[in-house]
C-alpha cells in the first residue's frame, strides 16, 4: 500500500490471485515472500520465464501437493491446476495430458530449511512424456510447451481483461509479454466502454481509498477480512471471485462502516466548500455521481460524513 | 438452550444482545419483522468444498472391488458403522449413523450429471447453477428467489462473499457473516433506501451495488449481533479448494437461532471446505467428517419437529482407485445426504458399480437435478420445471 510502483504492485497482486496460493497450507512466510518476489521479477515480462519459475516455486509445490508427487505415485493436483487455472483453461487439455503432466513434475521436493525446491532423481520419472501434441523431458520443456500452445496467450489475456477491463470477452490484443498485453487492453476501444462495469475487489477498494486519502494502511486489515479478501489467504486455488459476488448486504455495510473509519482519519479541508460534491468525485477518482447518489451527497453538509458516504457509494464500488 | 421466541428475541436485540449472544456462544442473532406460515419448511444446504470422497464416506465394504482399489484406506469391520446392503458409514460419522437408525437420514447414492467435469470450479458451478451443459450466471436457489418475489431475507448465507447458488437474475440472497449488521452512527434506513434507488440505464454492476443498499435496509431488520472471533488459524488447515466461511458449527448455530426465532428465511446456505485430499486422505477426511458429523447431529437434534430439511453435497467424489500418496484424485458421482424428520430415511438410489467405470470413475445413477426438484417441490413448494430449465425428473424417496 505504501509502494511507489503502483502499477507493478497491482500486477503483482493480479499474479497472486492468478496463481492463488494460501499461507494457510504453506505455513511459511519465507516461501510466500519468495513467491511474491517471483511475481515481481517475472510478472511484467513474457510468460515463459514466469511459468518456468512457478513450476519450481516452493510455495506452489507445497500448496498443490507437488511434494507428494513421485515416480511410483504420481499426484495430479499440480499438473491439473497448472493447465486449467494458470496457463490454458478448461477444455484446452485432456485428462491424459493431466496424467502425463503429473509425471513430468514428479520428484520436486521443497527443503523447508533452505526454502529451495530441488529435483530428487530417485523420485523423478525421467522418461520423456508425450502430451499436448508434443514431447517433454523436464520442467522447463514442459513450461515451454505449455506457453507455446495457441490457447495460452488468449487465456492470459482473458484473465487480465477480467481484472483490468470488465466482464465479457476481451478485445483482440496481441503480444507475448504481460506488459504489452496490458497496454493493448488499456488502449483498446472496448476499454473505455467498461466504465462502471468492473467491481472493485476489496483490496482495490481499501488500497485505493488509503492512497487517495493519503493515509497509512494501519488498521485496515479488519475491513479486508470482513469484505472477504485477505492477501496471502485466497479461499481456494481458483483465487478470489470477481464481479457481483463482492456486492452483498454485508459488504455494503462494511463499506459504510469502513468509510466512516477512514474518513475520521482523513484531511477533509477540501470538502467543505460549495463545490464539495465535485471535489469529492475528484478526490476519489469517480467519473461522476448518479442522480441518486448526487442527491444524497448534496444533502450532506458535514465533510467527514460526506467522505464516508462517497467511499461507501455504489459509484465507488465499481471502476 | 431453550427456544427463543420472536418476542423474547426482539427484547434481546437491544443493547444487551451482544453480551447475551456471546454468553451462549452464538455470535450473531437473527430476528425477523415478518411472520411466516407455521407449516412452511426450511431448506439448509450444506456445501462441502473440495470434492468429498464419497466412497470413503458411504463405504461399500462388502464389495471386493472396493478393497482392491483402496488397499490403504480400508477400515476394520469393527470400526465401520453399518448401514446394511453391504455399506457402512465412515467411523467419523457416529452422529449421522444414529440419525440413520432413527430413519431421519436419507442417503442418495450415485448422484451426478452427464459428462462429468473434473475441475473443482467447473463442477461446483454446475452444481450451483444446476446447468450441466452450460453453467450460466444464476444459481438454482437464486432463480427460486426470483420466483418467490426476490426478498433477500428469504435466502441467507453466512459467508462474506455471495455463493453463486444464491445469485438470481433479478435478486440475490443476503450475506450475513459473523460481523455486525448494526448500522453505523448516522446511517438511517431512509438513507439506505435513497442510496439504493435504481437509476435507469446504469451498468449491471453499478445497479447491483445500489440494490445492495435496499437489500441491507430490509435484512437489517433481522439482525443484531457481536463480532466473530479473529481466530481462523484454529480452523482446519486449508487445502487448495476450501471455503472461507466461519466454522460449520457456528454457521449452523446461527441458522438454528434464526429458525427458532421463526424468521421469514426459507433457505440457508452454509459450507465446510478442505475436502480436496490428494495426499494422506484417510485420517484427514475422517477428522473433517467428524467435524461435519458433530455439527449436523447437534443441528438435527435441535431442529427436530421444526420442518427443516438439510441437504449435504460436494462438487464431485474421488476416483475409485487411490493414488499413491494415500490420497485420491478428482472423480465423479457421489452421495447426497438428506436429513429431516419429515422424509423417508434409509438408502436410496442405485449404488454405482465399482467395476463398470467411466475412465476410472463411477457412473452416476441419479441426476442431481432430480434431488433439487424434490427439494424445490417438497420443501419450498415451488415449480421445479420453472427453476430447472424444464427438468422433469424428481427423486421419490418413498419409491
Amino acid at each position: 500500500m505504501v509502494a511507489d510502483e503502483t502499477a507493478a504492485e497491482k500486477l503483482t497482486f493480479f499474479w497472486h490471485g492468478h496463481w492463488a496460493t494460501s499461507v494457510q497450507k504453506v505455513r511459511s512466510a519465507h516461501l510466500m515472500l519468495g513467491q511474491q518476489q517471483t511475481f515481481r521479477r517475472y510478472g511484467a515480462g513474457p510468460t515463459g520465464p514466469l511459468v518456468r519459475a512457478m513450476l519450481r516455486d516452493p510455495a506452489l509445490i507445497v500448496w498443490l501437493d507437488g511434494q507428494k508427487n513421485t515416480r511410483k505415485a504420481p499426484n495430479e493436483n499440480l499438473s491439473r491446476e497448472v493447465m486449467e487455472l494458470f496457463t490454458l483453461g478448461v477444455g484446452e487439455y485432456t485428462e491424459a495430458d493431466v496424467k502425463a503432466g503429473a509425471r513430468v513434475l514428479t520428484g520436486w521436493q521443497v527443503d523447508r530449511a533452505t526454502g529451495q525446491a530441488r529435483l530428487v532423481p530417485r523420485r523423478h520419472d525421467d522418461q520423456a512424456v508425450a502430451l499436448l501434441g508434443g514431447k517433454v523431458d523436464d520442467v522447463d520443456s514442459y513450461a515451454d510447451l505449455i506457453v507455446g500452445q495457441s490457447a495460452h496467450l488468449p487465456f492470459i489475456l482473458g484473465r487480465l481483461w477480467a481484472r483490468y477491463g470488465g466482464p465479457g470477452q476481451a478485445p483482440a490484443v496481441s503480444g507475448r509479454d504481460t506488459t504489452t498485453l496490458l497496454k493493448g487492453i488499456c488502449t483498446a476501444p472496448a476499454f473505455a466502454a467498461t466504465a462502471g462495469t468492473l467491481v472493485k475487489q476489496p483490496v482495490e477498494w481499501v488500497v485505493g481509498a488509503v492512497r487517495q486519502l493519503g493515509l497509512k494502511p494501519d488498521g485496515t486489515e479488519p475491513f479486508l477480512k470482513a469484505l472477504g479478501q485477505v492477501p496471502l489467504r485466497p479461499p481456494s486455488v481458483g483465487g478470489w471471485p470477481e464481479g457481483a459476488a463482492w456486492l452483498t448486504t454485508s459488504s455494503t455495510l462494511t463499506r459504510l462502516r469502513a468509510g466512516q473509519k477512514l474518513a475520521a482519519k482523513a484531511d477533509v479541508n477540501g470538502l467543505a466548500g460549495a463545490d464539495r460534491v465535485e471535489a469529492l468525485a475528484d478526490l476519489l477518482a469517480v467519473d461522476g455521481w448518479s442522480d441518486r447518489t448526487n442527491a444524497v451527497l448534496t444533502a450532506t453538509k458535514d465533510p467527514r460524513r460526506l467522505l464516508a458516504l462517497g467511499l461507501a457509494s455504489p459509484e465507488y464500488a465499481v471502476h | 438452550m431453550d427456544t427463543i421466541t420472536r418476542r423474547r428475541f426482539l427484547i434481546a436485540s437491544g443493547v444487551t444482545a451482544a453480551a447475551a449472544a456471546s454468553a451462549v456462544g452464538v455470535r450473531e442473532i437473527l430476528a425477523t419483522a415478518g411472520d411466516r406460515d407455521p407449516q412452511a419448511k426450511t431448506l439448509v444446504l450444506v456445501t462441502l468444498y473440495g470434492g468429498n470422497d464419497g466412497l470413503n464416506t458411504v463405504i461399500p465394504y462388502a464389495d471386493p472391488a472396493y478393497a482392491a482399489a483402496r488397499p490403504d484406506f480400508a477400515y476394520s469391520a469393527d470400526e465401520l458403522l453399518d448401514l446394511g446392503e453391504g455399506e457402512a458409514l465412515n467411523p467419523g460419522l457416529p452422529g449421522l449413523h444414529k440419525l440413520f437408525g432413527e430413519k431421519r437420514l436419507a442417503i442418495v447414492r450415485g448422484v451426478g450429471y452427464p459428462k462429468p467435469n473434473r475441475s473443482h470450479f467447473q463442477s461446483m458451478d454446475i452444481w450451483q447453477t444446476a446447468q450441466p451443459d452450460r453453467p450460466g450466471t444464476t444459481g438454482w436457489l437464486g432463480r427460486w428467489l426470483d420466483t418467490a418475489g426476490g426478498d433477500p431475507r428469504l435466502a441467507i448465507s453466512f459467508e462474506p462473499v455471495l455463493p453463486p447458488l444464491l445469485a438470481g437474475a433479478r435478486s440475490a440472497g443476503a450475506t450475513v457473516p459473523g460481523g455486525e449488521l448494526k448500522l453505523p452512527a448516522g446511517v438511517t434506513p431512509e438513507l439506505l433506501t435513497r442510496m439504493g434507488a435504481p437509476v435507469a440505464g446504469e451498468p449491471a454492476a453499478l445497479a447491483r451495488a445500489a440494490a445492495c443498499f435496499g437489500d441491507l435496509s430490509r435484512v437489517r431488520d433481522l439482525v443484531s449481533n457481536a463480532p466473530i472471533a479473529e481466530d481462523d488459524d484454529a480452523d482446519a488447515p486449508a487445502t487448495a479448494t476450501g471455503g472461507a466461511a466461519p466454522p460449520l458449527d457456528q454457521q449452523l448455530a446461527l441458522v438454528a437461532r434464526c429458525i427458532e426465532a421463526n424468521v421469514a428465511t426459507r433457505v440457508y446456505s452454509v459450507s465446510l471446505g478442505g475436502f480436496d485430499l490428494h495426499a494422506d486422505g484417510k485420517d484427514a477426511q475422517k477428522s473433517l467428517l467428524a467435524k461435519l458429523d458433530k455439527a449436523l447431529a447437534a443441528f438435527a437434534e435441535r431442529m427436530a419437529g421444526k420442518g427443516v430439511v438439510v441437504a449435504v453435497y460436494s462438487e464431485f467424489g474421488r476416483r475409485v482407485r487411490a493414488n499413491a500418496s494415500d490420497g485420491t484424485d478428482h472423480g465423479t458421482a457421489s452421495n447426497v445426504f438428506l436429513i429431516s424428520d419429515s422424509i423417508e430415511g434409509g438408502l436410496h438410489g442405485e449404488p454405482p458399480s465399482l467395476t463398470d467405470l467411466d475412465d476410472g470413475d463411477l457412473k452416476f445413477t441419479t441426476d442431481f437435478r432430480d434431488v433439487y426438484a424434490m427439494l424445490l417441490a417438497d420443501v419450498l413448494e415451488a415449480d421445479p420445471g420453472q427453476i430447472l430449465d424444464g427438468w422433469r425428473g424428481r427423486l421419490d424417496l418413498a419409491g
